[in-house]
């Protein structure tokens, strides 16, 4: 253990401060949806007086949360599965190839990393349209998974790298077949970066305004969460006694996760990033 | 067990390829690559985004474009601005986080999550508590403190927008490049910060002269990350501040919104894309390139 | 026997099944507006359609987002039965859309003149909504405690009326800058002005050419009254959108904002006792031309070619706008001039109401000129005002960037 100089120290505890400080507004937002709305006008900074879990009770039921929650979580688990499945089978074959069609098809797995989104969205929904996929649950989550795939594979492409090419043959040739091999081999090898995936992925899908608005076209029993939040309370609107219940029931299932996942989380990134 | 006979090991490698790769490459061909080549035809008609008819129109989007949409240009100018603004500011934040941030330890582990739970809410949830913040949070400080800064007008003026837009995108990214910074002072062998300490080497030097040599995959990484962030932001614009005050916060992708679904002009929105794609691929293709090369192999 | 009596006795059964799931099976309509109040209102008379007439609606209120979901539906071919449409240009898009309404029976109860704002080239293609007016408002008790009586005819007026409220320690203007559609609103007064008779000539001479909007006669004066709204205005006004404003008004914090009489349940709702009435904009000081109110219809409602059920989508629509149901909703909860020939007995609740009403009567109203603008023209507008009055741009730059905007429309 090296020792810590009082310099050290210093910046630790500076470091602290500033963490503190830089998640302070979400307190602050805690603490200001428990005050009714006059109060939260003349006395900002304080402790709420009264806390008073009414208007959480009046939000819940009044954007019909249940429902939201439970759509959000289909899609995210969803969409999620099937990214880092497709994702994984295809960057792994793609790194162990070394053909011109493996280089072309690569790139145009990669290249949408480069476009936004608007550019192409309504023809999207064309597409969508005449493959049946706007309006239903389904559709939705095979056009998030399409539109997660780019980052997923470009991340898994570099991570397979590191599994060493004998471990393929070597399965191979004690006679188990190649998507055999890929799944009881491969596959618990790239853990760590498919964890990465997995939740670049489901916050990507848990946060889903736009998509879910066009493929879902508004559709009252296909909302998430974000979509409720943005229809209701948005650059426009002020019904903050309101709103703020709202976004601090929208981001607690965020940072439950995050706190219990904690861990996990830095690891993942970190491996993904230095191999990536 | 049957060893494959040669003449057919080609068929069967093919298939076995195409088995792996084709339900992804299928489901990203679907969702963007051929809507993108659809949005190209577009770009050459005049279109309302709703009526089942289109006039032909060439390159008219294209020229009109670069000669007489202000608003584009306003928008290309702001989406610059903010990017250079940006990739500076949250980077080398991000690495003055990281640095003592990087050490082992509940102290490191608490200071990196308060750093990175602003980067899992979602950009609208942001959007809102810093609208709230700016709004009545600011008036209400105004009131305790009496400080100048808070009476500011930080969403009414096109100056201060700038700012508030750039305050926010940074609070909520930073968590997110700080841990790439993390994992990569984290990949440094110990040994080469042992010996260059040895040598005498501590403090800013030290930091030149090891770490960021070092680190420089990281730096790669979150340059095109941030870069690419940057040109295309437009969440934060929906929900944040819908490109006022009076459009000085529009950026190319708001605009190209705009064009399409406030002003149904839809040719010419899939055009100003087309342009756009153009851009940011020759801009990130510099970017690594040059970034590429400084990459320091041990 | 028995086995005959069981035999029949269940192909009856069996036979009324099929009826009875036929008879049960709920017609669905999707309805779609972009409202942000009223809402209520609405879809109660809804719901009472729908269970009288066994309808399942799917009811879509989004005052955010509505054109990326219209665009997403019509592109996917899911247009909803029946949605709400803007006047004007707005409409053209869908018309094709959209069920061909001339002649129809069920446009008997409308009055004539709102059916005009929903027709083209000689085609009811929806059915119109009430008609709003949009001016100035103001807080009556706050100009009576003020000691104002006179409205002022000319800017300068306007300008001294301001001075008064402030030397009385009130706060004149709460304009909600940050909302740029109530600025490009205001601007329409004055540019409807120009030929009072005929806009819709005003319209086509802008189109053509013949008018810029440097020549208009009256263009260059919303300049000089946005610096009013600014100058006695509230602090950080930049940041007041519609809401915000009315609040204020509503609470007696400031005297004067620019809005529509749709506002009025809402601000009953911030405060019940609010005393309300329209100001007429004053567009000029050399007498040229009279302060005057904007009123007409918005718009209406379209219905889809392509709907399950056109027949009973009618009767709905009509239910909808004409009922006596929705005529009482109408004037006494949505506190809008009902669309009809036929009134509530009980009279339209509202003071800004009567107010309009009173200057209507007095010659002193113009028609919703905004809604003949080019489609994709009005947008902009309010964000260039906007720009201007951030100060971004000067008037030269702004009505040249306008200009520029209209030709790029057109």
């Amino acid at each position: 253990m090296k020792k810590r100089s009082a310099a050290q120290i210093y910046v630790y505890v500076l470091m602290l401060i500033i963490g503190f400080v830089w998640i302070y507004p979400l307190f602050l937002i805690f603490f200001n949806s428990l005050k009714p709305y006059r109060d939260i006008m003349i006395h900002f900074l304080d402790l709420p007086s009264v806390w008073d879990f009414s208007r959480y009770a009046d939000v819940w039921v009044r954007l019909d949360f249940p429902k939201l929650f439970l759509n959000t979580i289909i899609y995210t688990i969803s969409s999620v599965f099937l990214t880092v499945l497709l994702a994984s089978l295809a960057a792994y074959k793609l790194s162990r190839t070394k053909t011109k069609y493996s280089t072309v098809v690569f790139i145009l797995i990669i290249i949408p990393m480069m476009v936004p989104f608007q550019t192409y969205m309504i023809s999207m929904i064309q597409v969508a349209k005449q493959l049946n996929m706007l309006g239903n649950r389904l559709g939705y989550i095979i056009v998030q998974t399409g539109l997660l795939m780019p980052l997923a594979v470009f991340l898994f492409h570099g991570f397979v790298k590191t599994v060493p090419r004998e471990l393929d043959e070597c399965a191979y040739i004690d006679g188990a077949s190649r998507l055999r091999t890929f799944f009881a081999i491969i596959l618990p090898l790239l853990t760590p970066i498919a964890i990465t995936v997995a939740i670049i992925d489901a916050l990507a899908v848990w946060n889903d305004i736009l998509i879910n608005l066009l493929v879902a076209g508004a559709k009252q029993e296909l909302l998430n969460i974000q979509i409720a939040l943005y229809t209701r309370f948005s650059a426009e609107q002020s019904d903050w006694g309101t709103a703020l219940p709202g976004i601090v029931i929208s981001i607690a299932p965020n940072i439950l996760f995050f706190v219990f996942m904690q861990k996990y989380i830095v690891k993942g990134i970190t491996a993904g990033a230095i191999k990536g | 067990m049957f060893l494959k006979r040669k003449p057919h090991a080609r068929l069967v490698n093919g298939l076995d390829f195409a088995m792996f790769t084709f339900p992804a490459l299928a489901v990203v061909l679907i969702t963007t690559n051929i809507p993108f080549v659809m949005s190209i035809y577009y770009s050459l008609f005049d279109w309302n985004g709703l009526s089942r008819s289109m006039t032909f129109v060439g390159i008219d989007n294209f020229i009109r474009i670069f000669t007489i949409d202000a608003q584009f240009m306003k928008a290309i100018q702001f989406t610059i601005r903010f990017a250079a603004f940006y990739i500076v500011i949250v980077n080398i934040l991000a690495v003055i986080i990281a640095l003592p941030l990087s050490k082992s330890g509940l102290v490191s582990q608490i200071g990196r999550s308060c750093f990175y739970i602003p980067n899992i809410i979602s950009l609208i949830a942001v959007s809102l508590v810093w609208r709230f913040l700016f709004g009545p949070g600011f008036d209400a400080l105004a009131d305790l403190t009496g400080l100048e800064i808070f009476k500011w007008s930080w969403l009414g003026t096109s100056t201060l927008a700038f700012y508030s837009v750039l305050i926010l995108t940074v609070w909520q990214s930073v968590g997110f490049y700080m841990i790439i910074y993390v994992a990569g002072i984290i990949g440094i062998p110990q040994d080469i910060v042992e010996a260059a300490e040895i040598d005498g080497s501590r403090g800013i030097g030290h930091f030149f002269r090891i770490t960021l040599p070092l680190i420089m995959p990281s730096v790669t990484v979150c340059i095109f990350t941030s870069l690419i962030g940057a040109l295309k932001l437009f969440d934060v614009v929906l929900a944040f501040t819908k490109g006022g005050p009076g459009g000085s916060t529009a950026t190319v992708a708001w605009n190209i919104y705009q064009e399409a679904f406030s002003k149904y002009r839809f040719g010419v929105a899939t055009a100003k894309s087309v342009v756009f794609f153009a851009a940011v691929l020759v801009i990130t293709v510099i970017q690594l390139t040059f970034f590429k090369k400084r990459e320091v192999e041990i | 026997m028995k086995r005959l009596a069981s035999i029949l006795l269940t192909l009856i059964l069996l036979s009324a099944l099929p009826i009875a799931s036929f008879a049960e099976a709920p017609v669905k309509f999707t309805y779609i507006d972009f409202q942000a109040y009223g809402i209520e209102f609405m879809d109660e008379l809804m719901h009472k359609f729908g269970a009288e007439h066994n309808v399942e609606f799917e009811i879509i209120h989004s005052a955010n987002g509505y054109g990326d979901i219209m665009a997403g539906r019509v592109n996917s071919g899911d247009i909803p039965d029946i949605f709400q449409v803007e006047a004007g240009p707005a409409m053209v898009p869908y018309m094709e859309y959209a069920v061909d309404l001339t002649g129809d029976p069920i446009l008997e109860g409308f009055v004539d003149e709102l059916l005009s704002g929903v027709t083209f080239d000689g085609k009811v293609m929806a059915v119109p909504g009430g008609p709003v007016c949009i001016a100035f408002m103001y807080n009556k008790k706050v100009f009576d405690d003020a000691g104002i009586t006179k409205m002022p005819q000319t800017i300068d007026e306007l300008e001294a009326l301001c001075e008064e409220l402030q030397s009385k320690g009130v706060t004149p203007f709460a304009f909600g800058h940050q909302s740029s559609w109530i600025t490009g609103q205001m601007a329409a007064s004055f540019i409807s002005q120009e030929n009072v008779l005929d806009p819709t000539d005003t319209i086509d001479k802008l189109n053509s050419g013949e008018l810029t909007f440097d020549t208009l006669k009256y263009y260059k004066n919303v300049f000089k009254v946005i610096d009013l709204t600014i100058k006695y205005g509230v602090d950080k006004t930049m940041e007041y959108d519609w809401e915000r404003s009315e609040v204020a008004l509503a609470n007696g914090d400031a005297a004067i904002i620019h809005m529509g009489s749709w506002a009025e349940p809402l601000l009953v709702e911030f405060n019940s006792e609010v005393e309300l009435a329209f100001m007429p904009i004053p567009v000029t000081n050399d007498g040229s031309a009279i302060p005057r109110i904007m009123a007409g219809p918005t718009g209406g409602w379209m219905l889809s070619k392509s709907s399950a059920d056109v027949e009973l989508l009618k009767k709905f629509a009509a239910y909808f706008t004409t009922s006596d149901e929705a005529i009482e909703m109408s004037s006494q909860g949505l506190r809008i001039i009902p669309p009809t020939k036929k009134q509530s007995p009980n009279g339209v609740a509202g003071m800004l109401n009567d107010s309009a009403s009173y200057y209507v009567a007095n010659g002193q109203s113009t028609p919703l000129i905004y809604v003949s603008y080019p489609l994709g023209f009005e947008w902009e507008h309010g964000i260039l005002l906007q720009a201007y009055a951030a100060g971004d741009m000067t008037m030269e730059e702004c009505i040249a960037a306008v200009q520029n905007e209209w030709d790029m429309a057109k």
